[in-house]
């Protein structure tokens, strides 16, 4: 408890989120209007499929032992279509569990029990697209750090007789829509649905020697508050 | 855990002390706070949190995002030598190496990044996605997005107004030879 109350004293002490002077300037990080979080819910499937081949729908081939996965992801806006650009720009928490049809069996070592993932990033949204006026659309990429208590057994397989890490490159993409606007329900303005794709890997061995990684199809709704 | 409270407070200490309208180095930790502060930097400065500042000229070397008015010189970071996240809000002049490179207002030089945005821009741009709210004169990357653009290469280019070529797997351009065209589109009064 007393390094929690030391940590808050210190972000405090930072004035992370201290007055703002905003007016005739450009609005400064976290200065946002309106609804300031995201909240986004996820279901994922395993996936052997590299990340160019689920992009390009050219390939969707599952874990061999099911692989999935269940999380939340919560995000702080930090600018909102700033100077008029069609983005928004967030930064991004995941805290999401692995699991998968493990037989329980005292020989099946392919377990996905007790394995969490922790990722932390800054997302962009692209908010313009043609067809707006019938359903609002946004496509997310984030950028960022995971952690992962014991190695998936994706990676596992991805990577057998090579190196790897529970500290990796995180990206995710996804691709969300707007709920009001395909249900017409006045309550679910700020609530979108979508799918995408949540990916670890070592960016080619430049992140602790690993040159592989791991997919997840994920499918969520996001609303914000 | 002593030290580090210690330290903490020797910074927040400096940033009430060390005030002076221009500086050779700041590290700016949050969007309100920078450890010797100044409105200028003439040097190099270390933006960690969207650390923010009115002018730099020399070096930005990133750690997570930076928010700067104006900016001289070169901006790099931690990603491979990129920052993640290079936010300019009037005039740029330089170099600048960004996962995401957002600039407002008039930019000149050369754009390194997953993403640029800019407004109007003089110079090359290089990512994966290039974007320009005005005018901008060389675009390559896989898709390129202008309302007014010199040249641009890429898989898939558009733009409002064509000055000159577009290469490319499909080009648009209002003022095109046609406004869609396959591998190559140029304006027809070039």
């Amino acid at each position: 408890m007393k390094k929690i109350i030391v940590a808050l004293i210190t972000l405090l002490s930072l004035n992370l989120y201290g007055e703002v002077e905003s007016e005739g300037k450009s609005k400064k990080a976290f200065d946002v209007d309106g609804n300031k979080y995201i909240i986004r819910p996820l279901y994922g499937i395993a996936t052997t499929s590299d990340i160019g081949e689920l992009l390009t729908f050219q390939g969707f081939e599952k874990s061999t032992n099911g692989g999935k996965i269940a999380g939340v992801q919560v995000e702080r806006y930090v600018y909102k279509r700033p100077h008029n650009f069609p983005i928004n720009i967030t930064l991004q928490g995941s805290f999401i569990t692995h699991f998968n049809s493990y037989s329980g069996e005292e020989s099946d070592y392919y377990t996905n029990d007790n394995t969490y993932e922790m990722n932390f990033g800054i997302k962009i949204y692209w908010l313009e697209f043609p067809w707006d006026k019938y359903v609002r659309t946004r496509l997310g990429v984030s950028e960022g750090i995971s952690y992962t208590s014991n190695i998936t057994n994706l990676e596992r397989e991805n990577q057998y007789n090579k190196k790897n890490s529970n500290y990796l490159n995180y990206i995710d993409i996804t691709l969300s829509f707007n709920a009001k606007d395909i249900t017409k329900m006045e309550k679910l303005e700020d609530t979108y649905i979508g799918m995408g794709i949540s990916h670890r890997s070592g960016i080619f061995g430049t992140v602790n020697g690993v040159d592989g990684g791991s997919n997840n199809v994920i499918f969520f709704f996001e609303t914000e508050l | 855990m002593k030290k580090l409270i210690l330290f903490l407070s020797l910074m927040v200490s400096m940033t009430m002390t060390s005030f002076a309208e221009t500086t050779n180095f700041q590290l700016g930790l949050t969007p309100t706070l920078n450890i010797s502060e100044g409105e200028e930097v003439n040097g190099l400065r270390v933006p960690v949190f969207f650390g923010t500042t009115e002018k730099v000229t020399g070096v930005d070397f990133n750690i997570f995002a930076s928010d700067v008015d104006e900016f001289t010189g070169l901006q790099g970071g931690i990603f491979l030598g990129a920052g993640i996240f290079n936010k300019v809000n009037t005039k740029f002049k330089g170099v600048g190496l960004g996962l995401i490179n957002l600039h407002d207002g008039n930019g000149d030089g050369f754009l390194l990044g997953a993403g640029n945005l800019t407004n109007d821009f003089k110079g090359l741009k290089l990512g994966i996605f290039n974007y320009s709210n005005s005018n901008s004169n060389y675009e390559f990357g896989l898709v390129n997005y202008s309302k007014e653009v010199f040249f641009q290469f890429g898989l898939l280019n558009i733009a409002g107004k064509i000055n000159g070529i577009q290469i490319g797997l499909l080009n648009f351009a209002n003022n095109g030879v046609l406004p869609v065209m396959p591998f190559l589109n140029f304006n027809w009064k070039l």
